[in-house]
């Protein structure tokens, strides 16, 4: 019960550095990043200690998190092209000075997706090898 | 627990709880759809509002998400007690779950109720010239508020069976499972409907 209690308190302490962000006015992009990260921090703990997904099987942790980790990664492609139509601005100013500048803006997009998802699947995997027997 | 049948499934799991682990991933789906759909809308426009005040509207909506994660500690209280046989203090836990699920709708509500009737944001126009700001809000956090009502109702009818003798170790965990996944959605709406429309 104790590994609860501190489970919540350390959520407790994540969500007060997403709220400090807030109230800094950190700029968007590194507000979005870090928010993404912290967020798929918080989901990781929840489903690992309160619903107990550290001490389940490997099999069910597969086949239920592979087919969700797959949509989001399908629908994450559409971002660049919202960010395209937006962005009107940059977007027709990088379209106008040469395509290359576009394709860059594009892949910069896209490069901001990984880091939150690198780290939770690190996250995932470290939760995995370190599984220990724990019953009661 | 029938430990046969338990053993005898692949997943090692019973199905009740398989059951439930197949719904909250397909509710997860439902959500992840709407909160990027939400994310493509905003990114394709370029004037989208950002209403929320850091005070009062960011602080009451960190104390809603403090109320709901309060929630789900006790909620795992619940399910150790359950475990423990006390049928007593599992109501008890469950009742405490209960009263801070109701008292994060009501806080909700109060929310709702100051954007429609002072800032009059509705689901099809708002001052701020952007009607798919109403669409995206009251659609992600209603269909949000609506799971934790639901879920508020589900506690509601394991604390009675619970209380009557009925039911087992493995259906208070189960209806756990369900109400900790109803934080977990809050742990992304928070930060991207809230903490991304912080007013500059």
């Amino acid at each position: 019960m104790k590994l609860f209690v501190k489970v919540w308190v350390f959520l407790l302490l994540l969500t007060a550095v997403e709220v400090y962000l807030a109230y800094l006015r950190a700029a968007p992009v590194v507000m979005l990043a870090v928010l993404l990260v912290i967020s798929l921090m918080k989901a990781v703990y929840i489903i690992a200690y309160f619903m107990h997904m550290k001490y389940e099987g490997r099999l069910l942790r597969w086949s239920l998190f592979l087919p969700l980790v797959i949509l989001i990664l399908a629908l994450l492609g559409i971002l660049p092209d919202a960010a395209r139509a937006q962005c009107i601005q940059c977007g027709r100013t990088a379209a106008a000075q040469n395509s290359e500048r576009a394709r860059v803006l594009n892949r910069g997009i896209v490069a901001m997706v990984v880091p939150p998802l690198l780290l939770s699947a690190g996250l995932l995997w470290r939760l995995r090898t370190r599984r220990e027997v724990r019953r009661g | 627990m029938n430990h046969a049948a338990a053993s005898s499934s692949p997943f090692g799991i019973g199905s009740k709880k398989f059951g439930m682990w197949l719904f909250v991933v397909s509710d997860a789906l439902t959500f992840t759809t709407l909160l990027i759909c939400y994310t493509y809308l905003r990114m394709a426009s370029d004037d989208w509002p950002l209403p929320f005040a850091f005070s009062p509207s960011i602080i009451f909506s960190s104390v809603m998400t403090l109320v709901l994660l309060t929630s789900s500690l006790t909620m795992v209280f619940a399910v150790d007690a359950m475990k423990s046989g006390d049928r007593r203090r599992t109501v008890r836990w469950l009742g405490a779950t209960m009263v801070a699920g109701a008292a994060f709708v009501l806080l909700h509500l109060t929310e709702w109720r100051h954007l429609i009737f002072d800032e009059k944001v509705t689901p099809w126009s708002n001052p701020w010239n952007q009607p798919l700001f109403g669409a995206t809000f009251f659609g992600i956090t209603g269909l949000h508020m609506l799971h934790v009502t639901a879920g508020v109702i589900y506690l509601g009818v394991v604390a009675a069976g619970v209380l009557r003798g009925r039911f087992t170790e493995e259906d208070v965990e189960v209806s756990g499972l369900y109400w900790h996944f109803v934080d977990l959605v809050w742990m992304f709406v928070f930060p991207m409907i809230y903490l991304m429309s912080v007013t500059p």
